[in-house]
């Protein structure tokens, strides 16, 4: 096995937060500041640090740090990333202090267009074989040779699924190639098994389970079709049973995990918190991560 | 054998909706067409052809909800039309979506203007007008584009707005970069507030559950009242990766657009009302004619030559 660097492992324990819109409702600040409110805030903004840096301050002023998550890397595929982008999103990161970024393994543009996923509908995920494999540790290489942070690989929603690899040989053979990070966003996890038919509780051995840091909870909806449910991610309505379930299943395979990010975009201010109290419950049940669990004794 | 083929298999598959339809027929045969070995074939299988039409779906209306905000007025026009919305998603295919980002809605627009003349209207002169304000909105839309477009190609524009003095009526002007002008039959907001009843980050999605009825379309066209509508697109935010433009708007009387034709670098606004009075121009229009001008060189949409 390839060891994991030092960089990973001591990354800062963030706790339990919640991604958010910077500039709309929920607001952030609000949330923060409420009793049992998120410990970090993790926000998908614009790739100019300079639209963003004012939102960002409030959020440190009110005392929670805050996850960057871009939305416009190719981390797969054959077309290479802008070289303008990449430093806008370096200083992006320094000048709002994220310990790490995180962004989905998927395609958000195409040809030699650099843009948003927007530019796509939202990400494409790859065909999940050798080539596209080789291709992603190329980009991800690309990536980490220009911002300086940790970068955490995310598996995509997937509404369908192509390929030969199961999710976690294709992601645990990048993460270890390209001594990244992993993010496991668990409704993701439920849209593989529903798009491939597999079952994620049967590839955890290929998973490097020490390098996920970042997990992801968020609402999403069924699509019930003759030959069975399509998960659609949507961060606006109420997480399904089937993620909790992955939560639970998942929780204690992750030794290492850094924070728990709950997704509520668009979700109703008031069950912001009751969603936060229970992922921090379930932290305490299940999480193997002392760190995290740790982090947690000064919100409950 | 070439991973360069099944990434154009899967763009193929999300954006071209007849291949797509042949594969949910028959996987394989669908993809004869590309330079596949048996093993990147197998991997298209695991595909489910129904989550596959899903997603297409989804996608083509999370971009045409974006491309709406560039074409409120039309989009809810078009929603009125049979078919029109079809139409709409339709376009979303290989030819929009290989179209650079910035320039995507320019193409859309385009594209939709093309079809507008097999759209049946309930006249020739509704037709018209619901050209006229596509191509307004196209006019703006190509502006934005281009001058996004300028900004990354060249970095920051420098300053172009006209430094006014006693003898700014004397000096030749022309047309200011990135100014649009088209007549539309009633002010833009005006017909933005009768057209789309929503923001326009909801507005495709009202107009998928509400379409625009053709008599309100039919009542709110056939109310005249002209304006020339002249928009400049401008920088609202420097970026070397995504600039944003946004506009500044003027209307004036349908009649001041024969003037634009002297507005080409060679007349003055003095040699143009000259010319006027010597056609038998009362002091009162020209009077307000040169105002207009006045309007328009103090906005920067106009520039001396």
């Amino acid at each position: 096995m390839v060891p994991m660097s030092y960089h990973i492992k001591a990354l800062p324990a963030l706790g339990v937060g919640a991604s958010l819109s910077l500039s709309s409702k929920p607001d952030p600040v609000t949330l923060v500041k409420a009793k049992g409110g998120p410990s970090f805030v993790e926000y998908a903004g614009l790739v100019d640090v300079d639209a963003v840096i004012g939102e960002v301050n409030r959020v440190h002023e009110a005392g929670a740090s805050v996850l960057y998550h871009p939305s416009y890397i190719n981390f797969c595929g054959s077309f290479p990333n802008s070289k303008d982008w990449l430093e806008a999103t370096a200083e992006h990161i320094a000048k709002v202090k994220s310990a790490w970024f995180a962004q989905d393994v998927a395609y958000c543009f195409w040809d030699q267009d650099a843009a948003y996923s927007t530019s796509l509908g939202y990400f494409v995920p790859p065909v999940f074989n050798r080539a596209s494999l080789e291709k992603a540790v190329e980009r991800v290489k690309e990536v980490q040779s220009i911002v300086p942070v940790t970068v955490a690989i995310e598996p995509p929603p997937l509404t369908f699924f192509a390929g030969s690899m199961s999710l976690f040989s294709f992601f645990g053979e990048l993460a270890k190639r390209t001594d990244c990070a992993i993010l496991l966003d668990m409704g993701h996890l439920v849209s593989y098994e529903m798009a491939s038919g597999k079952k994620i509780k049967e590839e955890l051995n290929e998973l490097p389970s020490e390098r996920v840091v970042e997990v992801h909870v968020a609402g999403g909806r069924l699509k019930h079709v003759a030959d069975g449910p399509i998960y659609v991610d949507a961060h606006e309505t109420t997480i399904l049973d089937e993620t909790w379930e992955m939560l639970e299943v998942m929780l204690p395979e992750l030794p290492n995990v850094k924070a728990v990010c709950y997704e509520c975009e668009g979700v109703q201010e008031s069950s912001v918190l009751p969603t936060l109290k229970k992922i921090r419950r379930l932290v305490k049940e299940h999480s193997t991560s002392k760190e995290l669990v740790n982090s947690l004794d000064n919100s409950i | 054998m070439s991973f360069e083929q099944q990434e154009r298999a899967l763009f193929d598959l999300l954006f071209d909706s007849e291949l797509r339809d042949r594969f949910c027929e028959d996987q394989l045969k669908a993809l004869t067409d590309y330079d596949l070995d048996q093993a990147e074939q197998d991997d298209f299988k695991a595909i489910r052809p129904e989550a596959l039409k899903l997603d297409a779906a989804m996608r083509a209306d999370l971009l045409l909800s974006q491309l709406c905000k560039s074409f409120p007025l039309s989009f809810s026009i078009t929603s009125s039309l049979n078919e029109g919305l079809l139409v709409l998603k339709q376009l979303i295919d290989t030819k929009t979506m290989h179209t650079p980002a910035i320039e995507r809605a320019t193409m859309i627009g385009n594209r939709l203007r093309e079809q507008y003349a097999s759209f049946s209207f309930t006249s020739e002169k509704e037709q018209a007008i619901a050209t006229a304000i596509l191509e307004a909105e196209l006019g703006m839309t190509w502006t934005s584009a281009t001058l996004k477009r300028e900004v990354l190609d060249n970095g920051p524009l420098p300053e172009t707005q006209a430094n006014l003095d006693e003898n700014s009526l004397q000096k030749p002007i022309k047309l200011a970069s990135f100014v649009s002008a088209s007549i539309i039959p009633q002010s833009y907001g005006q017909l933005k507030n009768k057209l789309c009843t929503v923001d326009d980050d909801c507005l495709w999605r009202q107009l998928n559950k509400i379409p625009l009825s053709v008599s309100v379309r039919t009542r709110i066209l056939h109310t005249e009242d002209p304006r020339l509508l002249v928009a400049r697109a401008h920088v609202s935010r420097i970026s070397k990766c995504e600039p944003a433009a946004d506009f500044k708007t003027v209307e004036l009387s349908e009649g001041f657009a024969p003037l634009f034709q002297h507005v080409n670098g060679s007349m003055s606004v003095a040699q143009i009302l000259a010319q006027l009075k010597q056609i038998g121009a009362q002091e009162q229009m020209l009077q307000s004619i040169q105002a207009a001008f006045q309007q328009l060189l103090d906005s920067g949409m106009l520039e001396f030559a």
